[in-house]
């Protein structure tokens, strides 16, 4: 049976490649995301994965991505049902009754929007997940990781360093054509009298080998929920599990591994990740056609009100005609 | 049974904007569970005639015909503040292609429901929240283990608790406190003439019982400082 529940799943990732996961630059250096913390009376800004990138990146995109693919809606979309899908909606009409049946049907449907929420175009459903924020396993994180990180999991030696230790720099060059060896063979030589467009461009960097704490909270969920949130990791994880920026340079690689909290769920039964995931394929196998029905009932195509300039336009074209 | 009680709420990530107050956090909380209106169905557009209470475990209090909850607003040393920032953007590199052809045009991303947003966060390094309440701790401790993250954009890590603490206390400190003989506020309460003999409180405007944010609730108050 579909039970009710919560669950808290613990999240230890492990960086392949460096992270540039990036709040801003100061002059063409990228910097990187950092929160605050006190640490032995003294605030230091220590590296932090956002949880809405964490969000984005391994829950909605991976998820809805597969969704599209399973419902045959490649090239089909509209922009505010991809809107929908893969930025949560907008809100842009103010309502006055509640669409009860259009949530109903939502929830029943797309397990993985119930628990992630969204807004239609008049009303917003929250959703069910709280994703936590990857920390840095480091000195000054100490405390923390050791309140929150699971018991069955062993934590390397000497991981306890100065978050400093784990950030280093990385540097590349923009080419310039015309700097080229065979540059005369390939261009015109009408170009050699611009300015140069090289540019050397560097960034804060968290090293390979650094490894984070993150995790979810799922408040309220059945296990299709569940399935769909496992589900979105494993197709994450099979999509080369990337996180951060600068990916085409091979940048933002994460291995990771899950434990629950308590792998018994409200019925006493052991948690089984393969199934819920199994059951969550099937769900969506058995309702692709209802999902895009709904899709498109919800989120119906804009027609256009017939206005003085189209009604003008009309007359014009037919007078050419 | 109804004691006075000191609830600390300990936090381990940085909370975003305020600090919500007690009796609001438990009002949403019960609200969801009966499944009441309040719970994200409650706007700005409702009439607040046509909503029932919601029956929290909190004492309630009548001052000068208002009726007030036996809980003090939200007691927290902000540790240091900074802005951080939520970006939301869509990708339209990713998006082109799925889109049918009819639907590939020019989109307007300055502006309206596509708007590309880079949005401020205020952020706070609070490490326990405080509030005293006079209630019944089984039933306020029912609701509150639920309750995973405080604040602003939960969803996404901010103000995540690690424990709710209880300590029973012999004073009621919800709505008043006595300090060498002062009467000093302890929660927002209506502004009026009783105010004459406490202390601690700046005049403001704004909404002394729940919900917080609705406008029909606006009027000249007294908060804490």
């Amino acid at each position: 049976m579909n039970m009710i529940k919560n669950y808290k799943i613990h999240c230890i990732s492990e960086a392949l490649s460096p992270i540039t996961h990036m709040m801003g630059s100061s002059g063409n250096e990228s910097v990187l995301n950092r929160e605050y913390i006190l640490h032995n009376n003294v605030l230091k800004q220590i590296p932090v994965l956002s949880g809405n990138a964490i969000r984005h990146r391994m829950i909605r995109e991976p998820g809805v991505l597969y969704l599209i693919q399973v419902c045959d809606l490649v090239g089909k979309l509209n922009i505010d049902q991809a809107n929908y899908l893969f930025n949560g909606g907008s809100l842009t009409e103010s309502s006055i009754s509640e669409n009860l049946a259009k949530i109903a049907n939502m929830q029943e449907l797309l397990p993985l929007i119930r628990l992630l929420g969204g807004s239609f175009r008049n009303q917003v459903v929250g959703g069910s997940l709280i994703v936590l924020r990857g920390l840095l396993i480091c000195e000054e994180n100490r405390n923390r990781i050791i309140k929150m990180i699971p018991s069955q999991y062993t934590m390397p030696d000497n991981v306890f360093r100065s978050s400093e230790d784990f950030i280093d720099q990385y540097q590349y060059t923009r080419g310039d054509t015309r700097k080229r060896v065979d540059a005369k063979l390939i261009l015109d030589g009408k170009e050699n009298n611009e300015d140069t467009n090289l540019m050397i461009y560097n960034g804060q960097t968290i090293i390979a080998g650094s490894i984070f704490y993150h995790g979810f909270i799922l408040q309220n969920v059945s296990y299709l929920e569940l399935g769909a949130l496992l589900h979105s990791l494993s197709q994450w994880e099979f999509n080369n599990g990337t996180i951060g920026g600068s990916l085409r340079i091979g940048h933002g690689k994460l291995k990771m591994e899950i434990f629950f909290e308590e792998d018994k769920d409200f019925m006493g039964s052991e948690i089984n990740i393969g199934q819920a995931i199994i059951d969550y394929i099937e769900h969506v196998d058995k309702n692709k056609s209802k999902i895009v029905d709904w899709l498109f009932s919800t989120f119906p195509k804009i027609e256009k009100k017939k206005g003085k300039k189209d009604d003008q336009k009309l007359e014009n074209n037919s007078l050419l005609d | 049974m109804i004691k006075n009680w000191k609830i600390t709420a300990c936090l381990i990530s940085p909370i975003a904007e305020k600090p919500p107050m007690l009796d609001a956090i438990l009002a949403w909380e019960l609200s969801k569970r009966l499944g009441m209106k309040h719970y994200n169905k409650l706007t700005r557009n409702v009439s607040l005639k046509e909503i029932q209470k919601v029956p929290i475990p909190i004492v309630e209090r009548t001052i000068e015909k208002n009726n007030v909850y036996c809980c003090s607003d939200p007691i927290y040393e902000c540790v240091f503040e900074w802005v951080e920032h939520r970006g939301k953007r869509i990708d339209t590199d990713l998006i082109s292609l799925l889109l049918s052809p009819e639907n590939r045009k020019s989109l307007l991303i300055a502006s309206g429901p596509y708007k590309m947003r880079f949005a401020p966060v205020r952020t706070r390094m609070i490490n326990k929240i405080v509030w005293f309440v006079r209630g019944d701790r089984k039933e306020i401790n029912k609701l509150l283990k639920s309750v995973k993250s405080l604040g602003k954009h939960r969803s996404i890590g901010y103000g995540l608790i690690e424990c709710w603490e209880y300590d029973e206390i012999e004073e009621d400190n919800s709505i008043f406190a006595f300090q060498n003989g002062n009467m000093i506020l302890m929660r927002t309460v209506p502004f009026g003439y009783f105010l004459n003999r406490v202390k601690g409180y700046k005049k403001s405007f704004g909404a002394y019982q729940l919900p917080y944010w609705h406008p029909e609730n606006y009027r000249e108050i007294a908060i804490p400082c």
